[in-house]
C-alpha cells in the first residue's frame, strides 16, 4: 500500500504507490556478524521459553561459532572453472568434495569450536559428547561432517552431531561468503543454491528493494535464497498452502503446510521483528512443530541442532 | 550406523525403530517433553494466502488476499487483508489508490452481489433473476442492434458496423474469455468494445 505519510510529512507524490521489490536472489551470509546476532537472539527467547536451558546451551555454542568465524583466514578462491561449471549445470558449487579438499580448515574449526564452547551449565550427555567427538579419529569426523552435508544424519549418535554440525556452518558460511552472489541460480525447490543443502525455514523480509518477498535460509551454510511465496518449499506445489499459528505464540512465528506432499516449514515474519533469526526463532517455536505434526505433516527443511522424530 | 533422513522422513534409528532426538541425545530430553505438554491445548489458526488479479483495470495487477478460517464446510471464510503481491512482475508489489482498497471493495455493504432492475420511470431497484437479467439485456441489445445497424456507408461500401451499443471486459479474464468475449462481440458488428485482449 502506498505510503502516504513519511517523517511527519504528508508526501503527495502520486506515484508513490508502495515498494517495488526488485530482490536479489541470494543473499550470502556474513559469517563475521550472523553467529553473534544467532547468540543474542537464543540468549533473549530463553527467557520464559520452555526450551530456555537448551537455548542457552545452543547460545553458547552459537558464540563459540563466532569466536571461529571471526578469526578464521579468507577461503582460498573456488576455481573459477569449477564454479562456471557448477553453476552452468545448475549444480550447487558448494559440494562434499569440498571438506576433503580443504580437510586442514575444517580440522582447525572443529578443534577450535570443542575446545572454545562453554559447556560448564550444560548436561553432562552434552559434555560427554563434546569429549566424544575430541576423541573421534580425524576420518570420522570428516566422515560424519560429509554425511550432514548430504543430509543423513547418523542416528545413534545425534548428540555428537551437534558439534561437527555446529563446525561445519563455519566452514561452509565462510566458503559461501566468498561466492559470486549475482552468478549463482536457482537448482530446485527446497535446495539451497550455494551447498545444495535443506532450508531450515522460510521468513518474509523487508529489505530496500525486497519488500514483503520471501527468503528461504539454508540449513547449513547460511545463505538465503529468494522463493516465490505460497509455494511449498519442498515440492513446489501452488495448491492448497495454508498457513497455522498460534494465538499464545509470537504473530510473527506461523507453519506454512502443503497439503499436496503433507510438508511443512517454519514461517517468519522478518519484516514484522527484524532480529528474528531463522534457527534461534525456528527451535523456540518448538511447539508449533509439535502442534502440526499431530495434524500429519511431516518436516519440510532441517535444523542441524534440532533434529526430532 | 548411518540413517539417511529425508526431509520428507522422520529420523528413525533403523535398528530400534524408536525415534531419536536431538535435544534428547544431549540431555535435554525432560525440556522436550514439558514444551510438548506445554502446547497440546493450544489451538493452531488456519489462515490462508491466495493469489488473485486486481479486477479494476487492463494492468491487471497480481495482488494477495489473506483469509482466516480453517476451510470446513460450516465456517465462513473471510477475507482480512489484501496487498500487492511482491512475486508478481506486473506490480511487483506495488498497488494503486484502488487497489490499496481492494478491501473495503470485498466488503462493501453497496457491493452488487446479484442481478438489480430499475424499471423505466421507476426510482426503485428491484432484485430480479440472472434469467430475466439476460433475456432483458438480449432483448434490448437485438432491438437496438435491429434499428440501428449499418450494413453500407453513404458510398455504398459494406462495413457492418453496430455502433450505438458498447461493451466492457474485465481486467482479470483470462487469454481465453478474452478470445471468446472478442469473437462474439466482434460478430455482431459491434465497434465501441473494449477488453483485456487489447493490452
Amino acid at each position: 500500500m502506498g505510503k502516504r505519510e513519511r517523517g511527519g510529512r504528508w508526501v503527495e507524490n502520486p506515484e508513490d504507490i508502495g515498494e517495488v521489490s526488485d530482490p536479489n536472489f541470494v543473499r550470502l551470509p556474513d559469517p563475521r556478524s550472523l553467529f553473534a546476532f544467532r547468540a543474542d537472539r537464543m540468549r533473549s527467547l530463553a527467557a520464559g521459553n520452555p526450551l530456555g536451558d537448551y537455548l542457552t546451551f545452543l547460545a553458547a555454542l552459537a558464540s563459540a561459532q563466532h569466536a571461529l568465524a571471526t578469526g578464521l583466514p579468507d577461503p582460498p578462491a573456488f576455481a573459477p572453472d569449477l564454479l562456471a561449471t557448477r553453476i552452468g549445470a545448475a549444480v550447487p558449487p558448494l559440494a562434499p568434495d569440498l571438506l576433503g579438499d580443504e580437510s586442514g580448515r575444517f580440522n582447525v574449526l572443529l578443534t577450535g569450536l570443542l575446545d572454545g564452547v562453554e559447556l560448564a551449565a550444560a548436561p553432562e550427555a552434552a559434555r560427554h559428547a563434546c569429549a566424544q567427538v575430541g576423541r573421534m579419529p580425524w576420518p570420522e569426523r570428516l566422515q560424519t561432517a560429509e554425511a550432514i552435508f548430504t543430509g543423513s544424519y547418523p542416528a545413534e549418535h545425534l548428540a555428537e552431531t551437534v558439534f561437527i554440525a555446529s563446525a561445519l556452518q563455519v566452514f561452509l558460511a565462510s566458503h559461501a561468503a566468498a561466492l559470486p552472489a549475482n552468478r549463482l541460480k536457482a537448482v530446485g525447490d527446497g535446495v539451497c543454491p550455494a551447498c545444495g543443502s535443506a532450508p531450515v525455514a522460510s521468513m518474509i523480509v523487508s529489505w530496500p528493494s525486497a519488500s514483503r518477498v520471501r527468503y528461504c535460509a539454508c540449513s547449513l551454510c547460511q545463505t538465503l535464497w529468494n522463493s516465490v511465496r505460497i509455494k511449498c518449499t519442498s515440492c513446489g506445489s501452488t495448491k492448497q498452502i495454508a498457513y497455522y499459528s498460534s494465538e499464545q505464540l509470537p504473530a510473527t512465528v506461523a507453519v506454512e503446510t502443503c497439503g499436496v506432499c503433507r510438508c511443512y516449514i517454519k514461517h517468519f515474519g522478518r519484516h514484522q521483528d527484524p532480529a528474528l533469526d531463522p534457527v534461534a526463532d525456528d527451535i523456540a517455536s518448538f511447539g508449533l512443530d509439535v502442534k502440526i505434526r499431530e495434524d500429519g505433516f511431516r518436516p519440510g527443511g532441517i535444523n542441524p541442532l534440532m533434529i526430532s522424530g | 550406523m548411518t540413517v539417511q533422513i529425508t526431509r520428507r522422513g522422520l529420523l528413525r534409528s533403523a535398528a530400534a525403530g524408536a525415534v531419536a532426538s536431538t535435544m534428547g541425545s544431549l540431555g535435554f530430553g525432560a525440556l522436550e517433553v514439558a514444551a510438548a505438554a506445554q502446547v497440546r491445548p493450544y489451538k493452531l489458526s488456519r489462515t490462508t494466502e491466495v493469489r488473485n488479479t486486481c479486477p479494476y483495470c487492463s494492468v491487471a495487477c497480481g495482488v494477495i488476499m489473506y483469509s482466516l478460517g480453517d476451510g470446513a464446510k460450516n465456517a465462513t471464510q473471510s477475507v482480512m487483508h489484501i496487498e500487492g503481491d511482491p512475486d508478481h512482475p506486473v506490480n511487483r508489489g506495488t498497488l494503486c489508490p484502488k487497489g490499496a482498497g481492494l478491501l473495503d471493495f470485498v466488503h462493501s455493504e453497496t457491493r452488487t452481489k446479484y442481478p438489480l432492475y430499475r424499471k423505466p420511470g421507476s426510482d426503485q431497484w428491484q432484485r430480479v433473476t440472472w434469467d430475466f437479467a439476460l433475456d432483458r439485456i438480449a432483448r434490448l441489445m437485438k432491438d437496438d442492434r435491429d434499428k440501428n445497424f449499418v450494413a453500407k456507408n453513404a458510398s455504398g461500401q459494406t462495413v457492418n458496423r453496430w455502433i450505438t451499443t458498447g461493451f466492457l471486459g474485465a481486467s482479470a479474464t483470462t487469454n481465453e474469455t478474452a478470445y471468446i468475449t472478442y469473437k462474439v462481440v466482434r460478430s455482431t458488428g459491434a465497434l465501441v468494445f473494449d477488453n483485456q485482449a487489447r493490452v
